[in-house]
C-alpha cells in the first residue's frame, strides 16, 4: 500500500497536468465560425447565378413574306431561343443566361453575329445603318 | 402621303403561291435603309422631303452631282427579279439650278451570273434606253421605257438599273414613282441573293426546311432549346427549417436540373423534358420537391409523365390538383426515391457515411400532344423563359409548408399564415418572400452546377468568396462556386 500510493499520486498528477495543457495536434484546427449572418445583403438580390436579359429585335417591312429560323444562343452553342420568324415582325424576348455571360449569338438566314449585352439588353435590327456610300 | 403601291405576296419555302407582279420604288418609307434592306441598291442617291425637290408624296429621290458618264456613278438598281412585260415607268425633273452641262439617264439590264460571286453575281450592264435632258427644262418628265423583248417574261433573273450621267456641275436630278413590271426574287435574309428557283426540301411540310428542322419528318415538332445547356445541369439547394433559420449548409435538399424544350414551327411549346438528379438530402425531414410555371395556367398542360407525386393529389392532366397555375410535384418524399443508407444524417452529406448513388428522374410535361393543343390553349416559347420556373420544396409532408427561392410567390396550396413568422420576413404586399430580415435565403440556384458543403458546414465556410458575391449583389466573384485556387475550402465540401 505504501508503494502504491506514491505511484498513484504520480499518475493522478500526470493526468491533471496534461489535462490543463491545450494540445494542438496537427489535424486539429480551430473551428471557423460562419460570417453569413453578419453579411450585409442588398435588398432584391435573388441568390441565383443566372440573370434575365432583354433581347430586342426590330423587324423590316418586307416586300414579300420572308421567314427563317431565328436562333439566340450562347457561346457554347446552347440554343436559348429558336423559332421560325417573320422578318417583318419585331420581337421582344426575356431570356435567362448565366450571370457571367456578356454576349449572345444571333443567327437568322445568312446573318450570324454576336450581340453584346449592354445594360441587360441585346439588340438587333433588320434595318441597317447606312454608310454614306450606300 | 401618296399610297405606297407595294404588292405583298406570300412565299413559303415549301410551296410558291402568289408573287409580286411589279416592283415599285417611291421613297415614301422616308428611310432609304428600308429599301436597301429589301435589296434595292443606290449610288449617289438619297431621299428628299423638301417641297421644292419632291415630285409627289412626302419623299422623292435626289441624285448627287452628276459628274460622270459612268453607269455606276449615280443609279437606282432593282433587286433580283423575273422581268415581266410592258414598260418601265418613272418620273424625273432637273434640279432648278442654272447649268449648261449635259445631263442624261441610261436604263440597263444586268443578267444573273452564278459563276461570278465576286461581282455579286452581276454580269455587265446592257444599256437598252438612253435619254439626254433638254437643259433648263425643269418640268416633270414622265418616262415609259419598253422592256426589251429579249428579257421579257424571263425565267432567269435580272436587275434593272437606271443611271444618271452628266458632265459635272452642281445640277441634280429628282426622281420618283418607279414601276418595274416583274416578280421580286431576292432574299433579304440571305445577303440579297436570289430566292431559290427550287423550293428547299421541307419533308414534313411544317414550314421549316429540313436543314433547320430538328424533326424533319414530324410536322408537330421543329426545334429544341435547352437550359442551362444541352449537357450541363444546374443545382438547386435548399434549407428545410423555414420559417426558422437553419445551419446554411444548403444541403437539406440538393437537386440538379436540366430542361429541354421542344417547340413546333409556330414556336409553340410541345413539351418540356425535365431531367433531375437527386444528389443529397442532409435532413431528418421527408421533403418533397416541385415547381410552378408562373403565368402559365394549369389547363395549358395536356399530360405529365415520369414524376412521383405520391401523397400529393394530381389533376387529370397530371398537374398538381387544386392549382390554377401549372404546378408539378416531382416527388413528395426525397427518401422514398433515394433511401437513406442507415447511418449519418440523411443521405450524401457526411463524408464518413456510406455514399448513395444519385438518382436520375426524367419528367415530361406535354403541352401539345399529337398536334392537339390543350383546353387552355398553346404556350409560345417566348412565354417560357427560365424566370417563370418557380422551384420549391415541401417540408416533411406538410403541403402548406413550402420553401421557395427568394421573392418567388408561394403556390395556391401554401399556408400563407406561415409567412412572416419565425425568421421569415415575407411581406406579400411588397412581393417580398422567403428572406430573413437580413435578406438571407432558404434556397439558392447555381445554374452552372456546384458542389455542396458537408453536413452543418455553412456554405461560406466551403466557398471563400460566397459572402463577397452576395454582399455585392452578384457583382463580385460571380464565379465563386468554381474550383479555382483559393476559392474553396475542400474540407468543408462533400
Amino acid at each position: 500500500m505504501k508503494k502504491i500510493t506514491p505511484i498513484l499520486f504520480l499518475i493522478i498528477l500526470a493526468v491533471t497536468v496534461t489535462a490543463c495543457i491545450k494540445q494542438n495536434f496537427p489535424d486539429q484546427k480551430p473551428e471557423t465560425k460562419s460570417k453569413l449572418e453578419d453579411a450585409k445583403i442588398p435588398d432584391g438580390f435573388n441568390w441565383s447565378t443566372a440573370k434575365t436579359i432583354d433581347v430586342v429585335i426590330t423587324g423590316l417591312p418586307t416586300i414579300i413574306t420572308i421567314k427563317n429560323t431565328l436562333t439566340i444562343s450562347i457561346s457554347d452553342g446552347t440554343k436559348l431561343y429558336t423559332a421560325l420568324h417573320d422578318m417583318s415582325q419585331s420581337l421582344n424576348l426575356k431570356l435567362s443566361v448565366p450571370s457571367t455571360i456578356n454576349e449572345v449569338r444571333f443567327k437568322y438566314g445568312s446573318t450570324d453575329k454576336v450581340l453584346p449585352i449592354v445594360n441587360g439588353k441585346a439588340e438587333h435590327s433588320f434595318i441597317p445603318v447606312l454608310t454614306d456610300e450606300e | 402621303m401618296k399610297k405606297i403601291s407595294l404588292f405583298l405576296g406570300i412565299v413559303l419555302f415549301s410551296s410558291v403561291t402568289v408573287y409580286s407582279q411589279q416592283l415599285t420604288l417611291n421613297a415614301e418609307s422616308g428611310n432609304r435603309a428600308i429599301e436597301v434592306a429589301n435589296c434595292w441598291q443606290f449610288a449617289g442617291q438619297t431621299y428628299t422631303s423638301a417641297a421644292s425637290e419632291r415630285i409627289s408624296g412626302s419623299f422623292s429621290l435626289i441624285s448627287g452631282q452628276m459628274n460622270s458618264f459612268s453607269l455606276t456613278n449615280s443609279y437606282v438598281k432593282t433587286p433580283w427579279m423575273k422581268v415581266g412585260a410592258g414598260n418601265i415607268t418613272f418620273q424625273t425633273k432637273l434640279g432648278n439650278q442654272p447649268s449648261t452641262v449635259a445631263r442624261g439617264l441610261r436604263v440597263s439590264y444586268i443578267a444573273y451570273n452564278a459563276a461570278s460571286p465576286s461581282t455579286g453575281f452581276e454580269s455587265s450592264p446592257v444599256v437598252f434606253y438612253t435619254y439626254d435632258y433638254t437643259l433648263l427644262d425643269f418640268n416633270v418628265i414622265n418616262f415609259s421605257v419598253p422592256i426589251p423583248v429579249s428579257i421579257q417574261n424571263s425565267t432567269t433573273l435580272y436587275k434593272i438599273m437606271v443611271s444618271y450621267v452628266g458632265q459635272g456641275g452642281s445640277g441634280k436630278v429628282f426622281s420618283d414613282n418607279y414601276v418595274f413590271p416583274g416578280t421580286y426574287w431576292s432574299n433579304p435574309a440571305n445577303s440579297c441573293n436570289p430566292l431559290p428557283l427550287v423550293a428547299p426540301l421541307d419533308s414534313d411540310g411544317d414550314g421549316v426546311i429540313d436543314s433547320e428542322d430538328e424533326y424533319p419528318n414530324d410536322p408537330t415538332r421543329a426545334y429544341n432549346t435547352y437550359f442551362p445547356t444541352q449537357t450541363q445541369f444546374g443545382t438547386l439547394a435548399f434549407e428545410d427549417n423555414w420559417p426558422t433559420k437553419g445551419d446554411y449548409d444548403f444541403n437539406d435538399v440538393v437537386i440538379d436540373y436540366n430542361f429541354k424544350t421542344v417547340t413546333n414551327a409556330a414556336g409553340n411549346v410541345v413539351e418540356i423534358v425535365s431531367a433531375f438528379i437527386l444528389r443529397a438530402s442532409g435532413a431528418n425531414y421527408n421533403n418533397g420537391f416541385g415547381f410552378s410555371l408562373d403565368g402559365i395556367a394549369s389547363n395549358k398542360i395536356s399530360k405529365v409523365e415520369g414524376n412521383s407525386p405520391g401523397s400529393f393529389a394530381s389533376a387529370v392532366n397530371g398537374v398538381e390538383f387544386g392549382q390554377t397555375t401549372a404546378t408539378f410535384i416531382v416527388f413528395d418524399n426525397y427518401f422514398r426515391i433515394m433511401p437513406k443508407p442507415g447511418t449519418g444524417v440523411g443521405v450524401n452529406t457526411e463524408k464518413l457515411a456510406p455514399f448513395v448513388m444519385p438518382i436520375n428522374m426524367l419528367m415530361t410535361i406535354k403541352f401539345i400532344e399529337n398536334g392537339t393543343p390543350p383546353p387552355g390553349g398553346v404556350v409560345h416559347i417566348s412565354q417560357l423563359n427560365q424566370s417563370v420556373f418557380n422551384y420549391f420544396i415541401v417540408v416533411n409532408g406538410t403541403r402548406g409548408r413550402e420553401v421557395h427561392m427568394p421573392d418567388r410567390v408561394p403556390t395556391a396550396l401554401a399556408s400563407m399564415s406561415l409567412l412572416g413568422t419565425g425568421d421569415d420576413s415575407s411581406n406579400p404586399a411588397t412581393a417580398r418572400y422567403y428572406r430573413t430580415s437580413g435578406n438571407l435565403p432558404w434556397a439558392i440556384n447555381i445554374v452552372q452546377g456546384y458542389q455542396y458543403t458537408i453536413e452543418r458546414a455553412s456554405i461560406d465556410l466551403g466557398y471563400n468568396y460566397f459572402i463577397e458575391w452576395a454582399s455585392s449583389a452578384g457583382v463580385l466573384y460571380p464565379n465563386w462556386y468554381m474550383n479555382l485556387p483559393g476559392y474553396r475550402n475542400s474540407e468543408k465540401i462533400y
